[in-house]
């Protein structure tokens, strides 16, 4: 039977410790800027990037921290380890440790938090959304394990059957397997190749020598940026931050990230996987643009027009003609060249050829008219109303961030909504001539006949 | 405990038949409601399916309107409306910018009060629940949770789950008469509950209610649904299913405890301390310290109103832990209903449940679902606030013995769907 064998260690025992280190002040920040309703400021002793966003909805507040590391900064043989270490770092640090009675989790639950972290291509981020009052506990734990994770090696051996089980789970998904073996298709060179998780024998493989040089080598105040928003103060937050944050050295220069780029693909590229019974799935996936690339928005707009409500055009087509349950369509912004995908869940009876079919035409429309006046506008105040909506609630609008600081600009979520309202009729034409070409796309067709 | 009462910030009012609760929320042109409607399907024959393609039919027309005009309206100001089934009920929400709010009201009655109810799309709409169905076949964790209901409940009771085949075999030979006839008889503004949070003037939004729903007329079907449990007798079952390497695995049986009973919150509390979080019993042992699955909790399930419902443990196992998580997981509820919770456990818990209960309202979406579904339980507008005083005066022994009580580890019958092993089969 397992029981909390420890006692908690009361919050004023650890809170000392940090004071005594305290190197910094708020003084010693530099502030870069203000734009729609976000400070942000920047720490040059060691290169940590912060960015406050006061918002008074309750007295609640979410601390996130992105660490510009993802699996498209891993190599053959050793995937996965980005999402390793993100797992091994609620395992313990130095002063936040089950040994110690200060189990990181537990110290966080309890006060109510909701804590988690996610890997992605690009980013990892941890994340704690908790009272107001117990803000300094989130960054105090954050800081901590920036540099102090301990790595234990029955630790890493646990949590490897963890880490598998998740990898199981992933795999009872056919639609993720689709997805994935799409994306495995599209990259050849580029580390985006790689499954966020990793492949199955790299992770069985896993070392600590090769987590610990992965964390030695991202782990740093200069990879990093902490966002807090809510019912928060900048001073007290940069107060908070100095003093947690402030003693942690630099990293090194030169983080030697090994992102191959990608050749361009000169012919259509196609995959046939068995499915079960009566589900059968499409995607097209053509490989595009960074997110900071001009013709980024273009794009966004052209998956709304595409698969966005009931009047969008493949709605009309595919779900509303009753050839398919389910369409979907859009680009998916990254730090490197991205991909635009198009995907529908067919209803049974419908054949993969008609979809296909009715998804080339679609495109080709679009490719000789462009949109209608009509369907820009629908689509700008589709996206002006989630631009509102994802500012309801601190996590929302951290949530936000961490993905523009992801994709190379925190100021992505400030400046999206005008860059999507610049967009052109012209522009969407354009991009969907330039990007939705046939040899440049791959196409995963999951079909039962084949299982 | 929350600083700010809530309660003393929310308006109710009754507007004809409809309940509306209004709560100001300063987050600039954001405005979201909840609402739902007793509809009091005839379980046992199978009405909720007729339900539930009834509301995926409700937006796809209404006398009005087509369903592509329907959905301008609401594209074009970046407005969403949802309408489902929720077992003996119908439920609404919505969520629309601050100066669009009358205009989208106006449509969310005009969906629910003259539907089209077109022959066309209903033959659409079971296509799309067809091919929904087969990804539900397809899911491990809706097979073991479906297969866990239909052992412990009659299909009177509302947490009853129809197995895959038995939908696709209903929903042939449902036809759009008898969903037509369903709308004349089930929907109507019996119970009509609606809560509004957000950026929005009380008078405005008062109005805006009263145009859509102060003339609504009441159906004439009483509930009809079973509250009790019909548990078979506690065993195994093994759902076999291709290609699927990571087991989910239910434990879980039937308790005497509907969401209204006074003993709903000790057992609450007592499942959230064997299940609750990452820092629970059950995580910290099956997961971190075994290393068994990715994740493992247990919670009260299936209390829709006065039902009762049931206590269930879910997780995930590879085939080669399987024996062993599962005899893991029993032996940690035995050693907890004989043993009972500590102290420090419940203490704990009391901070986390109250530290959650005031992150978990933290958006105007949120506050709009509390509001409501606290109000469809009978509850006052101030259970908002005092539910975490509520939680403060948990007594340990209050605790142990509801779990004692309640927690019957004898009764616990065991689902697992994935592929099995030679050693399951």
């Amino acid at each position: 039977m397992a029981v909390i064998d420890a006692p908690i260690t009361p919050l004023r025992r650890i809170l000392p410790l940090a004071i005594k280190n305290a190197m910094v002040s708020n003084r010693d920040f530099t502030f870069e800027e203000r734009t729609g309703g976000i400070e942000a400021w920047h720490l040059p002793s060691n290169g940590l990037r912060v960015l406050i966003a006061p918002q008074a909805i309750a007295p609640v507040a979410t601390v996130n921290i992105t660490y510009l590391v993802g699996s498209g900064d891993e190599q053959k043989g050793h995937t996965g380890a980005t999402h390793y270490l993100e797992h091994l770092l609620f395992k313990g640090s130095e002063r936040f440790n089950r040994a110690a009675g200060t189990d990181l989790t537990h110290l966080l639950q309890r006060v109510g938090a909701t804590i988690n972290a996610t890997t992605s291509m690009d980013r990892t981020n941890y994340f704690a959304t908790l009272p107001v009052r117990h803000l300094e506990l989130a960054l105090e734990i954050e800081a901590d394990r920036m540099r102090n994770a301990i790595l234990a090696e029955d630790d890493i051996e646990a949590e490897r059957t963890v880490i598998l089980n998740e990898l199981d789970r992933q795999l009872n998904d056919p639609v993720y397997n689709l997805f994935r073996e799409v994306w495995s298709s599209v990259y050849k060179k580029h580390p985006y190749h790689h499954p966020v998780i990793g492949w199955r024998e790299d992770v069985t493989q896993m070392s600590r020598a090769d987590l610990k040089k992965f964390y030695d080598r991202y782990y740093w105040p200069g990879n990093a940026t902490v966002t807090v928003v809510g019912a928060v103060e900048a001073d007290h937050v940069l107060s908070l931050v100095s003093k947690h944050y402030g003693p942690i050295p630099a990293g090194p220069a030169n983080m030697d990230r090994p992102r191959m780029p990608e050749p361009r693909q000169e012919n259509e590229r196609r995959i046939s996987m068995p499915g079960p019974m009566n589900m059968s799935v499409q995607i097209m996936g053509y490989r595009v643009c960074e997110a900071l690339h001009d013709d980024a928005p273009a794009l966004v707009m052209l998956g709304r027009i595409l698969a966005s409500g009931k009047n969008s055009r493949l709605w009309r087509k595919l779900t509303d003609s009753g050839l398919a349950a389910q369409v979907n369509a859009g680009f998916m912004p990254l730090r490197d060249p991205g991909v635009f995908s198009l995907m529908a869940v067919l209803v049974p009876g419908s054949s993969h050829e008609e979809v296909e079919m009715v998804m080339d035409e679609t495109i080709s429309a679009i490719q000789d008219d462009g949109p209608t006046r009509e369907e820009m506008s629908r689509a700008k105040a589709q996206l002006a109303a989630q631009e509102a909506f994802s500012r309801d609630g601190s996590f929302g609008v951290a949530s936000g961030l961490n993905e523009s600081i992801a994709m190379g600009s925190w100021q992505l979520f400030t400046t999206g909504r005008d860059r999507l309202e610049k967009v052109s009729l012209n522009d969407v034409c354009r991009v969907a001539r330039t990007y939705l070409q046939v040899g440049q796309r791959t196409v995963g067709l999951l079909n039962p006949a084949l299982g | 405990m929350t600083a700010i009462r809530i309660a003393d910030r929310v308006r109710e009012l009754q507007i004809g038949p409809c309940t509306l609760l209004q709560l100001p929320v300063s987050v600039p042109q954001v405005v979201r409601w909840h609402g739902s409607f007793a509809s009091n399907p005839d379980l046992g024959r199978g009405e909720e399916l007729i339900q539930v393609v009834l509301a995926s039919l409700l937006d796809k027309g209404t006398c009005k309107r087509d369903r592509f005009a329907l959905s301008d309206e609401l594209e074009r100001r970046g407005a969403a409306i949802s309408i489902g089934s929720a077992g003996v009920r119908m439920a609404f929400s919505g969520r629309a910018m601050t100066r669009d709010v009358p205009d989208v009201m106006a449509l969310m009655a005009e969906i629910l009060r003259e539907p089209l109810l077109d022959e066309d799309e209903f033959v659409k709409v079971k296509g799309r629940i067809q091919a929904s169905m087969e990804q539900a076949r397809d899911s491990t964790a809706v097979q073991a949770e479906s297969a866990l209901c239909r052992r412990l409940f009659s299909q009177r009771h509302p947490s009853h789950a129809l197995s895959v085949d038995d939908v696709l075999k209903a929903l042939a030979s449902t036809s759009i008469d008898a969903v037509r006839s369903y709308y004349e008889q089930h929907v109507g503004a019996n119970e009509l509950t609606l809560a509004i949070a957000g950026d929005i003037n009380m008078d405005t939004a008062e109005k805006a209610v009263g145009a859509a729903f102060a003339d609504w007329d009441l159906h004439l079907v009483a509930p009809s649904h079973e509250t009790a449990s019909a548990p078979a007798d506690p065993g195994t079952e093994h759902i076999d299913m291709a290609d699927k390497p990571a087991l989910d695995v239910r434990l879980g049986h039937a308790i005497p405890v509907a969401r209204t009973d006074p003993e709903w919150l000790p057992l609450h509390i007592g499942t959230f301390i064997l299940g609750g979080n990452f820092s629970a019993r059950l995580m910290r042992h099956i997961r971190d310290e075994l290393g068994l699955t990715y994740g493992i909790s247990a919670r009260l399930r299936g209390m829709q109103g006065k039902a009762q419902g049931y206590f269930a443990t879910q997780m995930t196992l590879n085939q080669e832990n399987l024996a062993r998580g599962i005899n893991e997981v029993r032996q940690m509820i035995q050693a907890f209903v004989e043993e009972g919770c500590t102290d420090t456990e419940l203490d704990d818990t009391k901070t986390t449940v109250a530290g959650a209960y005031q992150v978990g309202l933290s958006t105007t979406e949120a506050l709009a679902a509390r509001l409501h579904n606290n109000r469809i339980l009978g509850f006052t507008v101030d259970a908002i606030d005092t539910y975490v005083e509520e939680v403060g005066d948990l007594t340990l022994q209050q605790v142990r013995d509801s779990i004692a009580r309640t927690i019957q580890p004898d009764d616990l019958h065991t689902v697992i769907a994935g592929t099995l092993g030679k050693d399951t089969n």
